[in-house]
């Protein structure tokens, strides 16, 4: 094997290479766009981006929990503290589409919803928006994923999903 | 080599070199400090098994003081050093010039200062922040102090290497940098550029906050500082390991280096889009969108091309020397390598390692696969296998030639550095695939799991107990790897008797190419405008995001949750 064959697998090899990567790169965009992963964004219809922790009670978060807004839509309102997430337990519907808003009151945190693919970083005074919709009923455990201090471990919650009537 | 033709006297292994002596104290002293972090890490794989023993170490506050430790001395402080002392000295050796070694102590020193104000606060317990320090959680100023010094000593390291190539490329005129030089340069000139993040970040918000003399920060915007940094930060340690897989390994298997142009290739364009990546770091981010995540998305993936060329040239490098030694057969030639040589063996597993850690790379680095993995247990299972095999052991194989280099003492004990490279490989292997699948599982990340009370221990455990054992038993063989190399680097050290004559000589390998014809090689080596492009590729690619930030920040008080 001299130079000039190991060039040209060389050479050939480069352009596989960039051939997968572009494929990658193109499957992956086509997922984000077409939503099918349940991704944290800064929708252009997302007017809660940020709010002010020092004046939480002028804002959803006030009573955080499940709520259905003018059309009917289910919007759920949760707050990551430490190290306990607010509300602890909270009950919703499967089969229906739930917009999960969270922020931090303190420090950052991170929000994972066992079995599904909901992961954020949860920031303070960032408001943080991801819609997914659970098929089955169930038990699934939330938890933070973010170092937030000595109780972090223990910063478990979860989230129950109910039959819909 | 110049060494042959001045008679030292035995006994002074630094009389023609001076340099090998500031090479031998800083790789020495980040491999101290890795010690230290090291022996932290079986604990951890420990509490990954469920198993809980932190309330048997008095000297640790919490698991998260031990994971400070752990993750700042093993992924910034060890590489640092480690890579400041090879990277002045083998490009210095390359281009037959002294650093001023003044200037290369005071670098030195300074870092020492730095590594030791960081230290006070880490083992006072008052900067459990972990390696990544997000605020707001607020460590003490020393900490943030420490990690500034850090960082500036390195880059005046890299700034020392820059002006002797600059100065060489005046002395000679029309004249092509040596590959390994060039390698080296090439990534001096990418930290700088990566580094930035992090300076600006701790520098101007976290060091005057810290103080106190600013009353807030803004935690989004510090975060996406830190992953400015943090992604190439990678390459920084990573690179390193290919010049010593490029320039060393071809000699080192008995051959030359097959593809020299692609080397540079691979290197420049490290050096053009390594940086402007962060943002895959903070997919799950609110605040960003989704149009900038998916940009430096593509650009992370396109920096996996220089990665997949290097993994072929040096696969072929090592295939030409196998061959010349009458290897044959599709893989029968690999027989042919010298497997009993701990540091060819040792850097070989580090990038078998990197294959697998790679692959995962790319997984996490897909917007939408990210979303399974961030910041669960499946995070550490891939870095082990990159910087913690792929940078480490080939570092840990380097020092088997580079340690009797340096001081003309020889190494200790071969087999059993051979062995500790086995072992190493073994137990990261074993180590990746318990926390990768752990992390499938939905197991977090830096979490103190073996303490939490048993009904929510079990939560996780129920359907883990596989990969929790695993990763226990990794543990406890990487503590013996541990224990075997620095048994090698103990004994080769404090061995009185040297003999610098007969010590080995840097495995500069020859090349099989000639360059100085070559058009594309000559262009390659205008580094300087090199990176300019990469400063634009820069701030094209964070500009905005920055600039958004800075103009509707965020701002909230410290605070100390441990
Ligand atoms: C004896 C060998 C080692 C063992 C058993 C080990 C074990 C571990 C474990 C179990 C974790 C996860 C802790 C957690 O997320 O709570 C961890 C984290 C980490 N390790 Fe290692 N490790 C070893 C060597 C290394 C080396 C050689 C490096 C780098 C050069 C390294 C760098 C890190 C870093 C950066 C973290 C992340 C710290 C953080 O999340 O803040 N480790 N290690
Ligand atoms: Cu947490
Ligand atoms: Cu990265």
């Amino acid at each position: 094997m001299d130079h000039h064959m190991i060039e040209k697998y060389e050479k050939l090899w480069l352009y596989v290479a960039s051939a997968l990567i572009a494929i990658l790169v193109l499957v992956t965009i086509g997922n984000v766009v077409n939503s099918a992963i349940p991704s944290v964004g800064n929708h252009h219809d997302h007017s809660l981006k940020k709010v002010d922790l020092t004046n939480l009670a002028a804002t959803p978060f006030a009573t955080p929990g499940l709520k259905q807004n003018a059309s009917g839509e289910y919007e759920l309102y949760m707050l990551s503290q430490a190290f306990m997430f607010n509300p602890p337990e909270v009950k919703v519907p499967a089969g229906k589409p739930i917009t999960l808003y969270v922020t931090s009151t303190d420090v950052l945190h991170g929000l994972q919803i066992e079995k599904t693919n909901v992961n954020i970083e949860v920031l303070p005074g960032e408001v943080a928006k991801v819609t997914y919709t659970f098929k089955k009923p169930g038990t699934y455990r939330v938890g933070c994923n973010e170092y937030c201090g000595v109780g972090h471990a223990n910063m478990m919650s979860k989230l129950i999903v109910e039959e819909a009537k | 080599m110049t060494t042959k033709t001045f008679t030292p006297s035995q006994d002074k292994a630094y009389d023609t070199h001076p340099e090998k002596k500031i090479a031998l104290y800083y790789t020495v002293t980040g491999l101290i400090f890795l010690l230290v972090g090291v022996l932290m890490g079986p604990l951890q794989a420990l509490n990954y098994a469920g198993i809980d023993i932190y309330k048997y170490m008095p000297f640790l506050k919490s698991y998260y003081q031990g994971l400070t430790l752990h993750g700042v001395l093993n992924a910034l402080v060890f590489t640092t050093y480690f890579i400041c002392g090879i990277l002045l000295y083998i490009p210095a050796r390359d281009l037959k010039l002294r650093p001023n070694m003044t200037f290369a102590w005071f670098t030195y020193w300074l870092m020492n200062f730095g590594v030791v104000l960081a230290a006070i606060a880490i083992l006072g317990n008052n900067a459990s922040v972990l390696y990544t320090f997000y605020p707001p959680l607020k460590g003490h100023p020393l900490f943030y102090i420490g990690a500034a010094l850090l960082v500036a000593s390195s880059l005046l390291v890299g700034g020392q290497v820059i002006y002797m190539w600059t100065g060489w490329k005046k002395a000679n005129p029309g004249k092509i940098t040596p590959v390994t030089a060039y390698m080296s340069v090439a990534t001096w000139f990418m930290w700088i550029l990566a580094s930035l993040g992090i300076v600006v970040e701790v520098v101007f918000y976290l060091i005057p906050w810290a103080l106190g003399w600013t009353p807030a920060v803004d935690p989004l915007l510090a975060r996406t500082l830190f992953w400015y940094t943090g992604h190439p930060i990678v390459y920084f340690w990573l690179l390193p390991a290919y010049v010593s897989w490029y320039a060393f390994i071809p000699k080192q298997a008995g051959g030359k280096i097959v593809s020299e142009p692609l080397a540079r290739l691979a290197f420049a364009m490290f050096l053009l889009v390594s940086v402007p990546v962060g943002l895959h770091h903070q997919f799950t981010d609110p605040g960003i969108s989704n149009t900038w995540k998916l940009i430096q998305m593509s650009l992370t993936f396109a920096v996996a091309v220089p990665s997949m060329l290097t993994a072929f040239s040096v696969a072929a490098s090592m295939e030409y020397a196998a061959r010349l030694k009458g290897g044959k057969g599709l893989t029968g030639w690999m027989g042919k390598l010298p497997w009993n040589e701990p540091s060819f063996t040792a850097q070989v597993l580090a990038m078998v390692s990197f294959i697998f850690g790679g692959a995962g790379g790319i997984a996490n680095a897909s917007m939408s696969l990210n979303y399974v993995v961030h910041n669960t247990a499946w995070i550490p299972g891939h870095f082990h296998i990159t910087v913690g095999t792929a940078t480490t052991l080939t570092f840990f194989g380097m020092t088997f030639w580079l340690l009797p280099h340096l001081t003309g003492k020889k190494l200790f004990n071969p087999r059993l550095a051979l062995a500790s490279s086995w072992w190493w490989f073994v137990g990261m292997m074993v180590f990746a695939v318990g926390m990768h699948w752990e992390g499938l599982l939905g197991i977090p990340r830096r979490a103190h799991i073996a303490a939490l009370p048993k009904e929510l221990l079990d939560q996780y455990a129920q359907n883990a107990q596989i990969p929790m054992a695993l990763t226990g038993i990794s543990g406890m063989i990487l503590l013996v790897a541990a224990i075997m190399y620095y048994t090698v680097v103990a004994g080769t050290l404090m061995q009185g008797k040297r003999d610098v004559q007969n010590a080995p000589e840097i495995p500069f390998s020859e090349s099989l190419t000639n360059v100085e014809t070559r058009k594309s090689v000559r262009f390659l080596d205008n580094l300087w405008l090199l990176f300019a492009v990469a400063f634009v590729i820069v701030l094209g690619a964070y500009g905005p995001i920055l600039w958004g930030m800075i103009s509707d920040p965020n701002l909230v008080p410290g605070m100390r949750l441990w």
